[in-house]
């Protein structure tokens, strides 16, 4: 799964504010939900690799990364065949029919969940953890209204993104240390796989808590008592290339409402 | 057990575009029974080639020979038994400890190697005896006990499966300097004493040259000296490049030998030092 991993680069998308790629992000999802046809569907496709390609990762790893989605596609795509009972018949068999509605839908449903997990995934991919939780603080900030901890929330945020690669880090070392005290994590019956876990949990959790404490002490001890009067070291500034990634957001909703209405 | 290594290559993270070469061309042949210390610098290697002595990494390209087990790319096999013979202790192995009590934890390595409850029992309660942990600690829930002493259970729960090959990765980082002495010397008698394989990662010149008859000094994931501590400690150029640092013995006795215009005493120890002073002051030759 390479869904909230970063790939450093200096691509456009690489160098656009956060902000900005979250704001388009979000107003990418309810946008895909108007593809309506086979003219909006084909726009949506070129447009997704058209972005793909603009952050110049490589594409094989990318998709590669959709993978675990997959199952979840080929999930939505057998049940819109199963259960749309409208258009004509295409295929008989038995008791079973599918129909040409059926197909249609499976079709623009699937390629729907492409579209939003690659948009998704090339954001995080092309966002450093820090800077997409400052642009969650930022967007967040209207609801202080209602009291919401809104620097809280992007510190929790910000500290757990920091914390996982060391934490997968520990999960491999006390792996290794274990499987070398003869725990077998790959083979085996369930039950007993599921036994060989406890080894591994506990000193995780053991170490993770110490951790916890360890940082809580440090931030203290450093004067930290959260966001009241707090600068920050990354102001993030938006730039000329913010505002072009939204023109273009603008245009793409524009050709994808007129494509609507060519019929197929 | 004798271990053979030829041409490894190994890289972290294959096919992505996080890959990093970690190990290049390694050959190195290890007799049954021999001391072998293993220095370099942080991300020089040294790690990632001993995991693959016991299976827990397989090389990009090359291969690995232990005994009569062989391990190459992609195969697939059970690496039990190999895991059973090579002992390895990880760096500050006291994050490892899980159980309820000490002798559990301990017992731990020898019921998955597949030995009954009691045997395990016996070669746990041999083990702590081997690293000097007092009876009265045995039924105490490891997380009870000091930093030195949870890393001597952890060493013992290495022990207990008793490898013919055992591999300490820095076993005396954070020690006191009391306890880093005591460490070594446990070592060091259970290499003399079983005759076992053992394979030393460290940064402790000192210990290296007391304690070891071969240096193999990693450098950029290559093998870049493979011979006896004074071969390497004598020639400065290879010291100042792999930017090691002289040990004690070495750097008091040879500045006192150039001042005086003396030949550079190889000596290993201590001891042999403080000889060597006195002599020099007795005006022996």
């Amino acid at each position: 799964m390479i869904v909230g991993q970063h790939i450093p680069g200096d691509s456009f998308l690489h160098r656009t504010s956060a902000p900005a790629k979250l704001i388009f992000a979000l107003c990418f999802i309810p946008l895909v939900f108007l593809a309506n046809n086979a003219a909006t569907n084909i726009f949506l496709l070129v447009f997704t690799f058209a972005a793909l390609a603009s952050s110049r990762l490589s594409l094989r790893y990318v998709l590669k990364g959709l993978r675990p989605v997959l199952f979840l596609i080929a999930f939505t795509f057998v049940i819109q065949l199963l259960f749309t009972r409208q258009g004509e018949v295409l295929l008989t068999f038995g008791w079973f029919k599918i129909y040409s509605e059926g197909l249609r839908l499976a079709v623009f449903v699937s390629l729907r969940f492409f579209y939003l997990v690659s948009i998704t995934t090339l954001v995080t991919l092309t966002t450093s953890p820090i800077e997409l939780t400052d642009a969650v603080e930022l967007m967040l900030k209207p609801l202080r209204v209602f009291r919401l901890p809104t620097h809280e929330i992007a510190l929790m945020l910000s500290i757990s993104l920091r914390f996982l690669p060391t934490l997968a880090e520990e999960t491999d070392k006390i792996m290794k240390a274990q499987q070398a005290r003869g725990v077998d994590l790959t083979a085996g019956p369930i039950k007993e796989r599921l036994r060989a876990i406890i080894p591994l949990l506990i000193p995780l959790f053991i170490s993770a808590f110490k951790r916890a404490e360890d940082l809580a002490t440090a931030m203290e001890a450093r004067g930290y008592r959260g966001g009241e009067g707090r600068t920050r070291l990354r102001e993030t500034t938006w730039t000329s290339r913010d505002t072009i990634l939204l023109l273009i957001l603008g245009v793409f909703a524009v050709i994808l409402v007129a494509l609507r209405g060519v019929t197929s | 057990m004798p271990i053979l290594i030829q041409d490894l290559n190994f890289s972290y993270q294959l096919h992505t575009p996080f890959e990093r070469v970690a190990l290049r061309d390694v050959n190195l042949e290890i007799p049954s029974g021999a001391l072998v210390a293993f220095v370099g610098h942080t991300g020089s290697g040294k790690s990632t080639l001993v995991q693959h002595m016991n299976g827990l990494l397989k090389p990009t390209s090359g291969k690995i020979q232990v005994d009569d087990i062989i391990i190459e790319p992609k195969k697939k096999q059970d690496l039990k038994p190999l895991r059973k013979r090579v002992g390895l202790v990880f760096q500050y192995p006291e994050y490892q400890l899980f159980e309820e009590t000490v002798l559990k934890d301990v017992m731990f390595g020898p019921r998955n190697f597949g030995h009954s409850e009691e045997e395990a029992k016996a070669l746990a309660e041999e083990a702590l005896r081997t690293v000097e942990l007092d009876e009265r600690f045995w039924s105490r829930s490891p997380f009870d006990l000091s930093g030195g002493q949870m890393r001597r259970v952890a060493i013992a729960g290495v022990l207990a499966s008793r490898p013919d090959v055992l591999i300490v990765d820095e076993p005396t980082a954070g020690l006191d300097p009391d306890g880093r002495q005591k460490m070594l010397r446990l070592f060091a008698r259970l290499h003399a004493e079983s005759g076992m394989t053992l394979l030393l990662i460290t940064h402790d010149m000192d210990q290296v040259l007391e304690y070891t008859e071969r240096v193999v000094v990693m450098a950029d994931g290559r093998v870049a000296f493979d011979g006896t501590p004074l071969e390497l400690f004598a020639q400065e150029t290879l010291v100042e490049q792999f930017r090691l640092d002289l040990p004690h013995v070495l750097s008091l006795t040879w500045a006192l030998a150039d001042r005086l215009g003396r030949e550079r005493p190889l000596l290993r120890t201590e001891a042999e030092a403080a000889d060597w002073i006195i002599a020099l002051k007795e005006g022996r030759p």
